[in-house]
């Protein structure tokens, strides 16, 4: 029981500092690449860069320094301590951040962490985003700084804090102007109905849409409040227990009247948008509805036409295939997967936000993929469905929107180098060569060959508006190696693409606020120079009032595009484009390109007293915690932790120490201590130390026994990508255990070597797709006396099959085996694994145990209305399950099992409760009556 | 009872017989006064037992500063000068934040923290001699008529307060709304502002309401006195000049940006700053715009006039200094942190509280520092020159005093600066 108590301890306080490749499952966070890591030091900032980067650094260093001092100003605050900002050249190398032990999902784009208020930041090749993002988690440097101190000096002990829409709606409001997409969610919210009041704005928590609508709600409060109105939102945080009061306080309406003319504003603002503007659901074609697509392409083989896309049904994102036909209002969509994505090394992570995929006219499929280190450029032959070729390259760390030549010889691409500048590459499939187009600082994306394969249109901010983080279109000539304006103007001009005739170019503007497709009539330019744009005319071929993107031309009359709404991104085809093209309205011209050509990102000699320095390891105590606890049984228990860990959390101490003496005599013989040094620096990560666990000690077969325990242990795992890794841990200990009928010395030796694969995915309740297992063997025997020596085997295989979106079935076959001296006893029964059973109730050497379940929706939303307010629970799942098992020590005592079935709930995200209900049986009769048992944990 | 007699059979047991009887009845008969008197100790080594401040040491000087910028005008100007370079001559702990300022009476430095504390410190020796909560908290500087004190909290609901030093006890509490401004005291009205946006006029012996005027937006901007009108203004940005006796609005002006400064006064305008950046002179006869400057950074500090000059700080981390007639800048000087506190003037300098932790001692004439001072942490709280110490708060840390003349060996070992400090100090 108190190992068990003491093992908790130990495992509670890992938990809060390493990785999952630390844990039974869990994927790994892989260190694929050594940082050589610096400091720049500015006057309000330690940076942390490494070398390949230092342009980036200087930019960053800039960009930091001004968003400071404008930060001051907004706040009227000051932070009293250096800052540190850690800085990465791409989202790649950020997802292998230790400062944070958990993964870090794409749409993450920055950080910052309250230990030791570090603030983690990766470049995506945009300056303008590098920028916002470190301005944003500036934002909650300051406002986190401000409200603490906003407490205390008003002697508030108990602090009170903004709540989530708040933070992240102040970061965004003040570090970025509202732009098409923050237009997109809102728009797209309120107009079909599903805008959320500031009242009920905790249930999308964390959620993009939430930090959009709390942009919104600021901006609004600015607007008709007044700014300072924020300032005194925070200012007056400390004499309130919660900010509901707070704001009334401040604004002097409560949540519920400021919904009534917030939401009434947002109707006004955008209904009338409906009379001029379509839903585009009313106007085009669907062809592919369900789930989230993202990035058509066109595939045409023997006349048929073909949509290959990106997409995610089910949780994974995969690459799909169907047919271009328009759906029908209620048909039912036939798709096709063609690459399985985020399950194996080799296809981890297809970029669906940001990177197109396109076709060959010879159908060969060619899209990036995230793969170990780096992306991997990849090539498929739809026809037979394989991959024909895989390109790495260690310096382009991401790969982006890859699109064939006409020949199909050439692939063209927006790469990001390792030192964080996105260009555009291109890659001679033949020769394999791979030639860089540009080279600069601006950020190149989405580029697409001309028809006759001389020319490639793209987008990029190195237009004179660029710092306005305007992006126009270029056409940049293969024969001179020059480029052309191609559109001009403050713009966000995407994804162009040209068309089969050579006579147009579709693209997604926000001219009209929105994003909406507009095509570009080249058919005039005979030979590209610098005036050519004067001879662009412009004209929009879509009315949307949701945001389109990432247009592809089926034929000269036709595109497919992807599209935001009603929350989701669907594929829609517009036709009859050349008849638009024609319609009444005057087409645009491009606006005349000022004198200055480019703009210039601010960077180095920008700022002063900079110094550089390279990283030393300086260890600072992360958290201190302890904990005394009386017993009327153990007596009293005392224990605390300490870690200590350095500035980028590579390496880490863990201290422990804890006393369970029952006597003051037992003082020095009870107490307990571990010292364990955790690297997480290299692609191995290992971890050793000392310990000394002594106490009583309680298990079934020995009773109560004292045991003294101290000595060495050494761990290591190698991840060999992010679901798959081997562990080996080892420890050497002396033993002296004290039973009542007699004393045990030995010197342990124990030693495991573990295989381990996790790709599930997980839902409210528990894993839902994938699979995981643990194979593990180890020894354990006493070197001097042979007194123990006993061997273990380890089989755990869980398997999750998902019959539909929401229907999983989940089987689990687990075996341990011990034998051999003094073999350790291990346990089975509980809600845990075998059900119906009590918990431990069944012990041996060795167990096998199978289960299967399958898991359901039961109730999407339940809510009770009280006199005094609302409970509500999300998600409530159901179960039917079927166990089987036993645990035992020399003969197999044969099976026994339950049938039955439960329900699950979640409550806030990070607590399941499990009710299960169900019969026993030995598989002959069932037991007479019914079993219940509540569980709080996962399902397995 | 039982525990007298286990403690009297106690003592029984270990005294002599002549002195065990004498004892014990002096015990008995003043057990009650000698409880009192331990009690009373107690609380006065916790600093929890009011000090009453007697009325034979209040001898006023012209030094003292009993109200927010030591006048109804709020100039916060000094006639005398603490040259650099500076000497430590105490520093003493006080947690929070002085509101505005401390003020001073006699030997004493009564500092009203936002936590609703009276901490008053002996100004010579920098000893706490007494902490007393007067209130849940407040955000600006009472107003001291001896022996009464006069505040406006900004929590709960008797938010208007008058306390006695002298016996410290309360006189009165008002029910009020949140008090947002320092109270203005002339003869006997108080002039003050509300959360609930109102301007209040009470008289200052009974609380009693004279009149009030709705504003329509919270009231930050503390009341002060010009050509014999109460000049406030609001959160919107709407300055206002108020009849004192009837509260009649005699014009109000609309500036750019909101106002949480405090006016300042002369004979012939009124000048003030907002968060939108913009420095106001507004002629205090008509409420024209008389000059206006854009300093280009939101503005939270409130301004100081001394002989026709104007000085104010800056979140753009300057004080800059106008010609109080022309509007003409005199000089700009540039520091490391944002200036949120009142710069105070003297004949010889500019003393400048930033938060990037330093005091700094800036030439009158030219602006030009000419000394700084390291006092670990942000200046939120202005500076003040009483009895030829200059007085600055550390927010959350210390208030210090400085000297200008160099620390005798006397001083030095009197003085609370630790053996670390002055080894760090001498490397």
């Amino acid at each position: 029981m108190r190992r068990v108590f003491l093992t908790g301890i130990v495992l509670l306080f890992i938990a809060g500092s390493v990785q999952g490749q630390w844990f039974y499952f869990g994927r790994n966070k892989v260190q694929y690449t050594q940082f050589n890591w610096h400091i720049l030091k500015t006057k309000h900032f330690d940076i942390y860069f490494y070398p390949e980067m230092e342009e980036l650094a200087q930019i960053g260093a800039t960009y930091a320094e001004e968003s400071y001092r404008y930060l001051e100003n907004k706040f009227n605050y000051t932070i009293n301590r250096r800052i540190p900002l850690i800085f990465y050249s791409s989202h790649l190398h950020f997802q292998q951040t230790n400062v944070t032990p958990g993964f870090i999902p794409e749409g993450v784009g920055g950080f910052f962490e309250f230990l030791k208020g570090r603030v983690v930041i990766p470049s995506d090749g945009n300056l303008n985003q590098f920028k916002k993002v470190i301005q944003h988690e500036l934002v909650h440097v300051f406002m986190h700084s401000k409200v603490y101190f906003a407490n205390k000096e008003h002697g508030r002990y108990d602090p009170t804090f903004p709540p989530l829409w708040f933070v992240e709606g102040l970061a965004e409001f003040w570090s970025s102007e509202w732009d098409a997409q923050a237009e997109m969610v809102i728009r797209d919210a309120v107009l079909n109905n599903y805008i959320i009041p500031l009242s009920r704005m905790y249930t999308i928590a964390g959620t993009y849409t939430m930090y959009k609508e709390g942009q919104a709600v600021l901006m609004y409060i600015a607007q008709k409040y007044g700014e300072e109105k924020i300032l005194r939102l925070m200012d007056d945080i400390w004499r309130f227990n919660n900010f509901q009061q707070v704001f009334k306080y401040v604004l002097g309406v409560n949540y519920q009247e400021f919904d009534r003319e917030w939401l009434y504003h947002l109707k006004k603002k955008y209904y009338p948008l409906l009379a001029r503007k379509d839903f585009t659901s009313m106007t085009t074609a669907a062809i592919v509805k369900e789930g989230f697509s993202f990035k058509p392409a066109v595939y045409i083989r023997e006349g048929r036409k073909k949509l290959v896309f990106v997409g995610n049904r089910t949780g994974y994102s995969n690459i799909y295939m169907t047919d271009l036909k328009p759906l029908k209002f209620h048909q039912k969509e036939k798709v096709e997967v063609l690459v399985k994505g985020e399950r194996t090394p080799e296809f981890e992570a297809f970029h669906l936000f940001s990177s197109k995929i396109d076709v060959s006219a010879d159908g060969r499929l060619v899209f990036s993929s995230k793969s170990g280190e780096t992306d991997a450029l990849y090539i498929m032959d739809i026809p037979s469905r394989e991959i024909i070729n895989k390109f790495q390259w260690r310096d382009v760390v991401n790969i982006s929107s890859p699109a064939f030549s006409p020949d199909g010889r050439y692939v063209v691409f927006a790469g990001l180098h390792f030192n964080g500048k996105r260009d555009l590459y291109l890659l001679d499939l033949k020769s394999e060569a791979l030639v860089q187009l540009t080279n600069d600082v601006y950020e190149d994306r989405t580029p697409s060959f001309s028809p006759d394969g001389t020319k490639i249109v793209f987008s990029s901010d190195r237009t004179v508006w660029g710092p306005r983080w305007s992006y126009n279109l270029f056409v940049y000539d293969l024969n001179t190696h020059l480029m052309y304006y191609l559109t001009t103007g403050e713009h966000q001009d995407h994804s162009p693409v040209w068309s089969p005739d050579g006579q147009s170019i579709a693209f997604v503007s926000d001219r009209d606020t929105t994003l909406n497709i507009w095509v570009a009539d080249v058919s005039r330019i005979t030979r590209w120079d610098a005036t050519s744009y004067r001879q662009v005319t412009l004209k929009r071929v879509s009315n949307f009032v949701n945001a389109a993107f990432d247009p592809e031309w089926v034929d000269n009359d036709n595109l497919v595009f992807a599209v935001y709404e009603n929350g989701r991104f669907q594929i829609r085809l517009l036709q009859h484009v050349q008849q638009k093209l024609q319609d009444k309205n005057p087409p645009l011209a491009n606006v005349p390109i000022p004198a200055a050509y480019h703009w210039k990102p601010a960077g180095q000699g920008a700022i002063h007293n900079v110094t550089q320095l390279k990283y030393k390891k300086k260890y600072q105590l992360d958290f201190a915690q302890s904990q005394v606890s009386t017993n009327p049984f153990w007596g009293t228990i005392g224990g605390a932790v300490f870690s200590l860990t350095d500035m980028l959390g590579n390496d880490q101490y863990l201290i422990y120490i804890y006393n369970n003496a029952q006597r003051k005599k037992d003082f020095l013989r009870s107490f307990n201590f571990a010292v364990t040094k955790i690297s997480l620096g290299k692609r191995i990560n290992y971890g050793m130390g000392i310990f000394r666990i002594s106490g009583r000690f309680y298990n079934a077969r020995d009773g109560f026994y004292f045991e003294d325990r101290a000595g060495g242990f050494f761990t290591a795992n190698y991840p060999f990508s992010q679901f798959d890794r081997i562990e080996f841990s080892a420890d050497f200990s002396y033993s002296d255990k004290n039973l009542y009928y007699y004393r045990r010395l030995a010197y342990l030796s124990t030693t495991y070597l573990s295989y381990i694969h996790d790709n599930s995915i997980w839902s409210y309740t528990g894993p839902i797709d994938g699979s995981r297992y643990n194979i593990t063997i180890g020894n354990t025997y006493d070197v001097r006396w042979s007194r123990v020596n006993y061997y273990t085997l380890l089989v755990d295989y869980r398997r999750y099959f998902r019959l539909h979106p929401r229907l999983t079935y989940a089987v689990r076959l687990l075996t341990l085996w011990n034998q051999g001296k003094e073999a350790r006893w291990y346990y089975l029964g509980g809600s845990w694994d075998l059900r119906g059973y009590r918990l431990w109730s069944l012990r041996g050497e060795k167990i096998v145990f199978m289960s299967h379940e399958l898991r359901f929706p039961f109730i999407e939303y339940l809510n009770i209305h009280f006199p005094f307010g609302n409970f509500g629970l999300r998600a409530i799942r159901g179960a039917a399950f079927v166990d089987a098992g036993n645990a035992w020590t020399g003969k197999f005592p044969g099976l026994l099992g339950s049938v039955g079935v439960g329900i699950r709930f979640n409550f806030g995200g990070a607590l399941v409760l499990r009710w299960d209900f169900g019969r026993r049986t030995d598989f002959r009769e069932f037991t007479s009556g019914w079993f219940t048992q509540f569980f709080f944990g996962w399902d397995f | 009872m039982g525990l007298h007699k286990t403690f009297r059979d106690i003592k029984t047991h270990m005294m002599p017989k002549a002195n065990k009887r004498h004892i014990v009845n002096i015990f008995r008969h003043f057990r009650f006064g000698l409880f009192f008197l331990a009690v009373t100790l107690g609380l006065h080594c916790m600093g929890t037992m009011p000090l009453k401040v007697p009325p034979g040491q209040m001898n006023t000087t012209p030094d003292a500063w009993t109200m927010l910028g030591g006048n109804p005008q709020h100039t916060h100007h000094s006639d005398t000068d603490v040259k650099p370079p500076l000497a430590v001559s105490w520093k003493r702990n006080i947690r929070s934040v002085i509101a505005d300022h401390p003020l001073t009476v006699g030997p004493y430095i009564l500092c009203f923290t936002w936590r609703g504390n009276l901490e008053i410190v002996d100004s010579e020796t920098g000893d706490l001699l007494s902490v007393e909560r007067i209130g849940p908290a407040l955000d600006h500087v009472p107003v001291l008529r001896y022996p009464d004190v006069y505040l406006g909290l900004t929590m709960g609901t008797k938010n208007l307060k008058r306390y006695d030093l002298q016996y410290a006890k309360t006189i009165y509490e008002v029910k009020m709304t949140n008090v947002t401004t320092a109270p203005l005291l002339v003869g006997d009205r108080l002039y003050l502002g509300t959360h609930t946006g109102r301007v209040y006029c009470r008289q200052a012996t009974t609380g009693d309401s004279v009149w009030s005027v709705k504003v329509n937006a919270p009231v930050y901007s503390s009341p002060a006195l010009g050509d014999s009108l109460i000049i406030t203004g609001t959160e919107k940005g709407l300055l206002l000049a108020l009849h004192p006796r009837t509260g009649i609005v005699v014009w109000q002006r609309p500036l750019q940006g909101a106002l949480y400064t405090h006016p300042v006064t002369d004979s012939a305008h009124v000048y003030i700053g907002t968060t939108d950046g913009v420095f106001y002179a507004v002629n205090l006869s008509d409420g024209t715009i008389a000059w206006q400057h854009h300093l280009g950074s939101a503005i939270f500090s409130s301004a100081a006039l001394y002989r026709q000059t104007v000085y104010v700080g800056t979140n753009g981390h300057q004080v800059v200094a106008f010609d109080a007639r022309s509007g003409k800048i005199r000089w700009r000087t540039t520091f490391n942190g944002i200036v949120t506190a009142t710069p105070l003037v003297t004949p010889g300098f500019v003393y400048v509280g930033c938060w990037d932790h330093y005091l700094y001692v800036l030439d009158r004439a030219t602006g030009k520092i000419v000394a700084k001072q390291d006092v670990k942490a942000p200046i939120k709280t202005a500076p003040i020159i009483y009895r030829k110490k200059l007085l600055v708060h550390a927010a959350n840390e210390k208030l210090w005093a400085f000297t200008s003349q160099t620390p005798s060996r006397e001083n030095v070992s009197q003085s609370p600066v630790t053996f670390f400090e002055k080894r760090r100090a001498k490397r």
